[in-house]
């Protein structure tokens, strides 16, 4: 517990003598707990306050700001729409990175981004399988040489989504969306491709029917080496 | 590049799988088929 924080909401009755302690307790304005936890057992007891609509509360553990509503404690200030689930860093010399527990009920739409770190191989990218799913990936990618001349690539019904992002002997690059990995529907994607000779656009879907909580990004050649994955959530409301 | 330059290249121990925070060697089964994978690798586009 930090130096502001309290564990009790104290109510005062008329003649009462009030301490420096009693005063110390307000000296913070909101009060500080340290979780949830101290928070609530903080009011409704004996020379304590009734917990009522409008009372803040800030907690250490999470660095939230709350009020009470009159039926539970909300967040102050507008809501994110963009929540960051999970962080993974990548490790030293890895073909594959799997990333479990990153898609749940919560959020229907997910991003991942990846960023930092090097390839072993130079102008290649990423491809990316959910779960343990082998089959069922669809995706087509339109691009350019850094001209204006327009091609084309894809697959159907192939082992794994691929042609996005870029690895780079200097660098791993990937900003991806996901739609429904989690409900047992079709997954959706959109991404775009970036490696150093041709970039484009690429989209695709899985076209298998299933709830996925995990996914896996593979270097299409050699390997990849630091860097992070962050995965996001939309927030559904 | 050829089956022996992805070996030459891309030694068994020093290739790796990683789940989460766990970084292990490959199976012989995942290092076949990652040395088949830079084999076949041709990037679309050259």
């Amino acid at each position: 517990m930090g130096a502001n924080a309290v564990t009790t909401v104290p109510v005062y009755v008329a003649g009462e003598v009030l301490t420096a302690a009693d005063l110390n307790i307000t000296n913070s304005g909101i009060p500080v707990f340290a979780s949830s936890v101290e928070r609530d057992a903080a009011f409704g007891g004996t020379g304590e306050k009734t917990l009522a609509e409008g009372q803040y509360a800030y907690l250490e553990d999470t660095n939230a700001t709350q009020f009470y509503d009159g039926a539970t404690w909300q967040p102050v200030g507008v809501a994110p729409g963009l929540v960051l689930v999970k962080t993974q860093t990548i490790g030293s010399a890895v073909a594959t990175v799997t990333v479990s527990d990153a898609f749940s009920a919560t959020y229907d739409a997910y991003k991942i981004i990846v960023s930092g770190g090097v390839g072993s191989a130079s102008n290649n990218d990423f491809q990316m399988t959910l779960g343990a799913s082998a089959t069922g990936y669809y995706w087509s990618l339109i691009y350019t040489s850094y001209n204006s001349t327009v091609a084309g690539g894809g697959s159907s019904n192939s082992t794994n989504w691929a042609g996005f992002g870029s690895i780079d002997t200097s660098s791993l690059s990937l900003n991806i969306d996901l739609i429904n990995p989690f409900a047992a529907k079709t997954t959706t994607f959109t991404s775009s491709q970036n490696r150093s000779t041709i970039a484009g656009t690429v989209a695709g879907n899985h076209q298998v029917s299933t709830s996925y909580t995990a996914f896996t990004l593979t270097a299409a050649s050699g390997t990849m080496t630091g860097g992070t994955v962050r995965v996001y959530g939309y927030a559904n409301s | 590049m050829t089956y022996e330059e992805a070996i030459a290249m891309y030694p068994h121990d020093e290739v790796h799988v990683q789940v989460d925070d766990v970084v292990r060697p490959m199976t012989p089964a995942e290092y076949e088929a990652f040395i088949q994978q830079q084999v076949n690798y041709v990037p679309i586009g050259g």
